[in-house]
């Protein structure tokens, strides 16, 4: 406590929820000389993105299993390398099938050629024609996750400007891209996809990034989009899609906590806030829940919008309009999370052996009929009977994470609706249902699976819920459709992390540029407070 | 200047009619027997036929009169149903708890529809990279002018599901349904699908007033106003090939032989078909070839036909015998209708759109896909057939008593039938890719093609829509005015 008393503002800001953005966001704050208090309810950081040992010798990452858009900048604005982040690449997408090899997608051109050869010539010329199209797209669409959202409703000087760049940007693709770019934001995946693939053993996996996270199926308007995600990450300068932390995701988290303390910042874990303390419409503060105050000239929350809102603040406390928004923004979490012990590893019956197919990625999506079927049944309330699954054996890239000669084995399962027909609060009942639908699926492609099993930990997004505190248990803290990304997340006018309680500040994937563990939000917020004069 | 309309549906009789009083020589060819196309005899709803083109056209002097839409009525197998009047104040009563939001979410579209009926009755804006940005701008003004609070909401509800939409104001099942369902017309979408909203206010934004006597009468009044104006029509004329001639279209070869000449060709057919099987592939572009390619129009629409001894009274409603009928209670009814549209299915529970008079109901079934596994066959057919008579059951329990199926159009038939390739009523889906300046393509979407003298018109090209006469109409402006 400072020499000044408890009212006068000892912190220059609070954050509220220590996840990888609030952690972020702390950074950048310390890092620029503010006093910080970072508030986590649970007993370690990380949110969402945490590594648990949870069974004796056997690291989880818990929730988040891959990091894709984390930015270099921040990377480098951090230190993070120094504090001991280490990204390795997965080497290859596999997507096994019942009767026949399947499809391993691999970094190597020639490699993926001869794989993709094996489905469709066509497609096999066409697979580096789209990847170079992609290539374009997202090197004109990237700068949106490094910057505020532009807004094109508004007409001061400094929005026209963003916007006039952003459109010039655009023209600049040419007629070709731009007409691409417009299919690829409003298209559904797998439509979008047969414009250049014949191969439903190509575009199935393909089009699942776009439903990833979302109550919504690859034939859904919208969720074509994503596919440029692919093409934007970067790991190490290179652009690759997806990497593996070294220790887990909890090590992203971890780093970026040692460097928010590095720059000062003072991190408080086991400490659920009750409130956030308002004076005449003023964000003053915290409350605990252990009826402690802690007063602030600034409160940034990393927690998603529905949760620091309705629950934090009080639908009373807000305006009107604000507040019917809110009511009205999608969270709908739909995917769980099934986190295996194995006593040896699982072999997939079409292609044996641990070789470098397995050090990837491995996605349970054998067709598009599959997937969108997976799809119907959530849509109606039930978790799907063959879900789609993305495996990933993080013991195989960093031994660390299982005794030797055991593995570890993270499936990241959709749909499992948060909304059930018989109530979220009824996953308790469905839950291990659940986590035999999702064995049962993969033991077809490796026998061997529930005999190598120790220990599971099945999650829906209930317990998401329950545990890292999301609402409905959304990764994204909010449905990553159209009506919810740039200057429209969370709600219309509100995309620059202020809101409309002054000294009030959001900071998470409920901000833009949304969900993954970019930290993005929790940088370009901290910037923007910093900017304004805040703090 | 002599100008050759392709296709006697009703955009090319607008078209036809529109160029004739310009004072150009047209001739209409017509590959089936009649005009009219799928306004003759296929689709139901004329309230969305511009206003401004009948009036343009002196269509009132050819016998053809609007009046207010009949309600459409919802009937419920636990209750009363729901007679929805598009009126707010008419509606109230019906509506009960959902009135006020009924009556505020009317108000809504009044403030925001008209900047979207302007963009339907202009030609599609130039967005091409090196178009002018001056045109751009100004529509971009236009729409500002909204104001923030509805361009804000515009956005928001624009890309996302109407069913998420609808639900945000009304707690009817009913109401929402009947809402929901026009949002698809034409789309290959369920209530669940992203953007489905936007094509509820492109629906909404397009209607109006109906014709008196339906589509035929608007078809009558058409053709007199081409033979009024001496327009040149020809029925059972089927063109086999534009004649090209160094990038510019000359005129037609129609099957037989016989060669047409003229200075404009104007196809008021789909898109695809007239640029990858009636012009030689070598005149064509490889851009606009791919694009054409890839345009999807896959038709889910088929029509059962009854005879009726007697009209078809409700059983919720008795009495009432509504012209305009919706059977779907819910919206997920019609979600789960598009399922099996997506997996290729025979429908099972199917939504029914009917239109009844005294003895006759035609009765428009909106799920079922062309794409059919197994392909269309007599026994799927007459399946179609029985669904339809089951699903009016439980609201109709003597139906069968009544009513006997006179014919059974599927979406193959109707392909075959109506000359409509994919069986598809506009030529191209409706949705967000292939709307506004992207309808069908970013090239083609201004009326004009890569081969000089060849125009587009149809219902494919921007605004789209079903019987509303806008593409016809803009082209035949574009057309006139080269």
């Amino acid at each position: 406590m400072s020499a000044k008393g408890a009212d006068s503002n000892p912190y220059d800001a609070i954050v509220v929820g220590g996840g990888h953005n609030g952690l972020t966001a702390a950074a950048y704050l310390a890092r620029s000389g503010r006093k910080v208090l970072v508030l986590e309810r649970r007993h370690l950081v990380g949110g969402a993105a945490v590594t648990e040992e949870l069974y004796p010798g056997f690291k989880y990452s818990v929730c988040s299993y891959v990091v894709s858009l984390l930015r270099p900048w921040i990377i480098r604005d951090l230190n993070l390398s120094r504090h001991g982040l280490r990204i390795v690449p997965l080497e290859c997408s596999y997507t096994p099938q019942l009767d026949n090899p399947g499809l391993c997608r691999w970094p190597d051109p020639d490699q993926n050629r001869q794989e993709i050869r094996r489905l469709s010539p066509r497609d096999a010329d066409n697979y580096p024609e789209f990847g170079k199209l992609m290539g374009k797209l997202a090197r004109f669409a990237k700068p949106f996750i490094d910057e505020l959202a532009p807004d094109p409703t508004s007409l001061r000087p400094r929005d026209l400007w963003q916007f006039k760049r952003a459109a010039d940007r655009f023209r600049a693709l040419g007629d070709d891209l731009v007409a691409l770019q417009l299919k690829l934001t409003t298209m559904g995946g797998v439509d979008f996809l047969r414009e250049f693939f014949e191969s439903d053993q190509l575009i199935a996996p393909m089009s699942c990034s776009g439903i990833i996270g979302t109550m919504l199926g690859v034939n859904s308007p919208g969720t074509a989009y994503v596919l440029l995600h692919h093409y934007m990450g970067e790991i190490d300068g290179s652009s690759r899609a997806w990497g593996f932390p070294i220790g887990g995701t909890g090590a992203v988290s971890d780093a970026i906590a040692a460097s928010a303390l590095e720059f000062g910042a003072e991190i408080r874990c086991n400490a659920p806030i009750a409130n956030i303390r308002l004076k005449n419409g003023r964000a003053t503060g915290v409350i605990l829940e252990n009826g402690d105050e802690i007063a602030a000239r600034s409160v940034v929350s990393g927690c998603d919008p529905s949760l620091t809102f309705l629950r934090f603040v009080g639908k009373e406390n807000l305006p009107a309009d604000f507040a019917a928004s809110l009511e009205n923004y999608k969270n709908r979490g739909s995917s769980g999370k099934v986190n295996l012990a194995l006593d040896r590893f699982p072999e997939f019956v079409q292609r044996p052996g641990i070789g470098p197919h397995v050090r990837g990625d491995v996605a349970i999506a054998p067709s598009t009929e599959y997937l969108e079927t997976a799809y119907d049944e959530a849509k109606y309330g039930a978790f799907s009977q063959r879900p789609f699954i993305n495996v990933v054996f993080p013991s195989l890239l960093d031994p660390g994470m299982a005794p030797p000669g055991k593995h570890v084995m993270s499936c990241f399962v959709q749909y499992a609706p948060y909304d059930l027909a018989s109530g979220p609060e009824s996953w308790p009942d469905h839950r291990e249902a659940f986590g035999d639908a999702v064995v049962d699926t993969l033991a077809e492609y490796m026998p061997t699976l529930k005999e190598d099993i120790l220990h599971r930990q099945v999650l829906s997004p209930w317990d998401i819920e329950q545990e890292i505190g999301i609402t409905e248990g959304n990764i994204f803290h909010g449905e990553l459709g159209l009506e919810q990304l740039l200057f429209q997340r969370p709600v219309a006018g509100w995309a620059r992390y202020r809101t409309p309680i002054d000294g009030l500040w959001l900071a998470s994937s409920g901000a833009h540029p949304g969900g993954g563990i970019m930290a993005s939000p929790g940088a370009l917020a901290a910037k923007e407070m910093l900017r304004a004069g805040a703090v | 200047m002599t100008v050759i309309v392709i296709g006697g549906g009703h955009n090319g009789l607008v078209a036809a009619a529109s160029l004739a009083r310009q004072g150009h020589g047209v001739t209409l060819l017509e590959g089936r027997g009649s005009f009219g196309g799928v306004a003759a005899g296929l689709l139901h709803d004329t309230d969305s036929f511009s206003p401004n083109i009948a009036k343009a056209l002196d269509l009132a002097s050819h016998g053809l009169e609007f009046t207010d839409p009949a309600p459409v009525f919802v009937p419920s197998r636990e209750g009363p149903g729901l007679l929805l009047h598009r009126d707010p104040v008419q509606a109230a009563e019906e509506l009960g708890t959902d009135a006020e939001a009924y009556t505020n979410w009317c108000a809504f579209l009044k403030r925001v529809l008209p900047f979207a009926a302007s963009q339907l009755d202009s030609v599609a804006p130039d967005i091409s990279t090196t178009g002018p940005l001056l045109p751009l701008m100004r529509r971009g003004l236009a729409f500002r002018r909204m104001g923030k609070t509805d361009i804000h909401e515009c956005l928001r509800i624009g890309p996302a599901c109407v069913d998420d939409t609808l639900s945000e104001h009304f707690q009817s099942p009913l109401l929402r349904a009947a809402l929901s369902a026009r949002a698809l017309h034409g789309t290959w979408m369920g209530p669940r699908s992203p953007s489905s909203t936007a094509t509820l206010l492109l629906g909404e934004a397009q209607s109006g007033q109906e014709v008196v006597g339906g589509a035929s009468s608007l078809v009558t009044a058409l053709v007199a106003a081409c033979e009024n104006s001496g327009v040149e029509l020809r029925p059972s004329c089927r063109v086999s090939r534009i004649q090209v001639s160094q990038g510019r279209a000359k005129g037609v070869t129609i099957e037989g032989g016989e060669s047409l000449l003229a200075d404009r060709v104007l196809s008021c057919i789909g898109p695809r078909r007239t640029l990858l099987e009636l012009v030689e592939s070598e005149h064509l572009p490889i851009r606009e070839a791919g694009q054409m390619a890839n345009l999807r129009l896959r038709g889910t629409l088929a029509r059962v036909s009854l005879q009726l001894a007697e009209p078809i009274d409700y059983a919720c409603r008795p009495g009432l015998r509504p012209k305009r009928c919706l059977v779907a209670e819910h919206p997920l009814d019609l979600e789960r209708a598009f399922d099996h549209v997506k997996h290729r299915r025979m429908p099972t529970q199917l939504p029914l759109d009917i239109h009844q008079t005294e003895e006759e109901a035609s009765i428009l079934i909106r799920c079922a896909t062309i794409e059919l596994q197994g392909g269309w066959s007599d026994e799927r057919r007459q399946e179609l057939g029985e669904l339809t008579l089951a699903a009016l059951e439980p609201y109709v329990p003597n139906i069968r008593g009544i009513a006997r199926v006179t014919r059974i159009l599927t979406p193959a038939d109707i392909a075959e039938e109506f000359d409509l390739e994919g069986g598809h009523e506009m030529h191209g889906e409706l949705s967000l890719d292939q709307l506004g300046p992207m309808r069908p393509s970013m090239t083609l979407s201004r009326h004009a093609t890569p081969i000089d003298g060849l125009y587009l018109g149809s219902a494919g090209i921007h605004p789209g829509g079903a019987i509303s006469g806008r593409p016809g109409w803009q082209a035949a402006q574009v057309v006139g005015s080269r």
